[in-house]
């Protein structure tokens, strides 16, 4: 047998053994050359070429990983938005309320310089309802008994630079009182001419005219009256103290067979925009 | 044919290994050996010197990314070897053989790098380096997860066989 032919048969029979021999030893050799520049420079091709690959994969997790995120995070913001909204409508009315609160704090102030204004002691109040059943027109003020409010005391108010007569205190609460507003046909005033001075009683017309008639003023006025002419209590046998300014003259009607004038005032005071009220205390008996 | 697939598959272990257990906390400190479980599988099936060729080429592309280039070949062409000595010397079944072989699969790594930091000078205290927590979190996900893949690795197998071929081929 040749050199060879044993050398070959040799290879082949240990093949396996050799195999392993040589792997072994190129990798202590790599392990034993480790940071040289002729194993390193493999390593760096190696490590880009599969580093490529785990970039890829990375992405790509990442980008679903963001996705998902993206959604929550679109779902949680949406949450954030419904609540946010919902704070501002809160807002808004708190906002509204506000404006409110300085109006009326505002009207307050004026209201409390005018109550001083007023020669009779008297009681401020707010009107906290009215009337449901548009028969009686009845006012009910945030004011009774405890703070010191008697039944027949006089009502005014302020409107349009003037005082004005709304009526009297029908019966008294506690906390609260209802008055009978001049507009009601059972509600008489004495009153007065303010220039020509000619007397007569005013009585309301009923609450869905919103006028006043004056009766019993001599014919003879009809020629000294004049439109618009200012009428204000007179204070003669009445509950209400004199000079507070009733309504003005709209219209007047003669008839030939009566002896007296009927005249059609509007009242000074618009009851559909009344909120403050003074009630009057008597001084004699308060 | 049959070493390209082979290959496709150590490297897509490799590739799974290093970036999507990433994104599982549970493997943030210790993972899986993937790679060492197809290895261990694919030695098993083909043999010795199909085992130790597969198992440098894998440690030299998990070196590429790990450092010591050769480390890792080493071990795994000398593993390679000892597992492919069980073909047909040993019956497989689906569960307790992809245990144990996973089991001593992954001491005989531990102890082959202990010796190799030792004899290369690799590392100035190897023992803790190897013999830590970090090994025994190995070995149990490592039995946990051999069962699995060596159930999905013969899976591909058999699909890629077909009637009337066989891998082996």
């Amino acid at each position: 047998m040749s050199r060879n032919y044993r050398f070959k048969d040799f290879l082949t029979r240990n093949k396996r053994g050799l195999s392993l021999f040589g792997l072994l030893s190129i990798s202590s050799l790599l392990i034993l050359f480790n940071g040289t520049p002729g194993v390193a420079k493999p390593q760096e091709i190696g490590l880009s070429v599969f580093s490529f690959f785990q970039g890829i994969v990375t992405g790509s997790v990442n980008w679903i990983s963001q996705t998902f995120n993206s959604v929550d995070e679109l779902r949680k913001l949406r949450e954030e938005y419904e609540k946010a909204k919902t704070e501002i409508a809160r807002y808004n009315g708190i906002e509204r309320n506000l404006l409110e609160l300085k109006q009326e704090n505002k009207t307050l102030n004026e209201l409390l310089k005018f109550s001083t204004q007023i020669e009779q002691p008297n009681i401020p109040a707010s009107v906290i309802g009215k009337d449901p059943s548009n028969i009686t027109g009845i006012i009910v003020v945030g004011k009774g008994y405890l703070d010191g409010i008697r039944k027949d005391m006089p009502v005014i108010s302020y409107q349009n630079g003037l005082f004005g007569l709304v009526g009297k205190v029908l019966d008294v609460g506690l906390s609260s009182s209802t008055v009978l507003p001049i507009l009601d046909s059972s509600n008489f005033v004495s009153a007065r001419f303010q220039n020509s001075r000619y007397e007569g009683l005013v009585v309301g017309k009923g609450i869905n005219d919103e006028l006043l008639s004056m009766q019993f003023v001599k014919k003879r006025a009809q020629s000294d009256l004049k439109t618009g002419e200012l009428v204000v209590t007179s204070g003669l046998n009445s509950l209400y103290p004199k000079g507070i300014s009733i309504g003005r003259l709209k219209g007047i009607k003669a008839r030939d067979y009566e002896t007296s004038l009927d005249l059609e005032l509007e009242p000074v005071i618009t009851f559909s925009k009344l909120e403050y009220v003074y009630i009057l205390v008597d001084k004699v008996n308060p | 044919m049959k070493y390209f697939f082979i290959i496709s598959i150590l490297a897509l272990m490799l590739l799974i290994q290093s970036t999507l257990l990433n994104f599982i906390p549970f493997f943030d400190k210790v993972k899986p050996d993937l790679a060492l479980i197809f290895l261990i599988f694919v030695s098993t099936q083909f043999g010795s010197v199909f085992g130790m060729y597969t198992g440098f080429i894998s440690g030299l592309i998990e070196s590429f990314t790990s450092g010591f280039l050769g480390l890792h070949s080493f071990i795994k062409t000398l593993t390679g070897f000892v597992f492919g000595l069980g073909k047909g010397n040993v019956y497989y079944d689906p569960f307790f053989i992809p245990v144990i072989m996973a089991f001593f699969g992954t001491i005989f790594k531990a102890i082959l790098r202990f010796v190799l930091f030792l004899i290369f000078n690799l590392k100035s205290n190897p023992f803790n380096e190897v013999f830590n927590s970090g090994l025994i979190f190995e070995l149990l996900f490592n039995i946990i997860f051999a069962p699995l893949l060596f159930l999905f690795f013969n899976f591909v197998k058999k699909k890629m066989s077909g009637p009337g071929r066989t891998l082996d081929d």
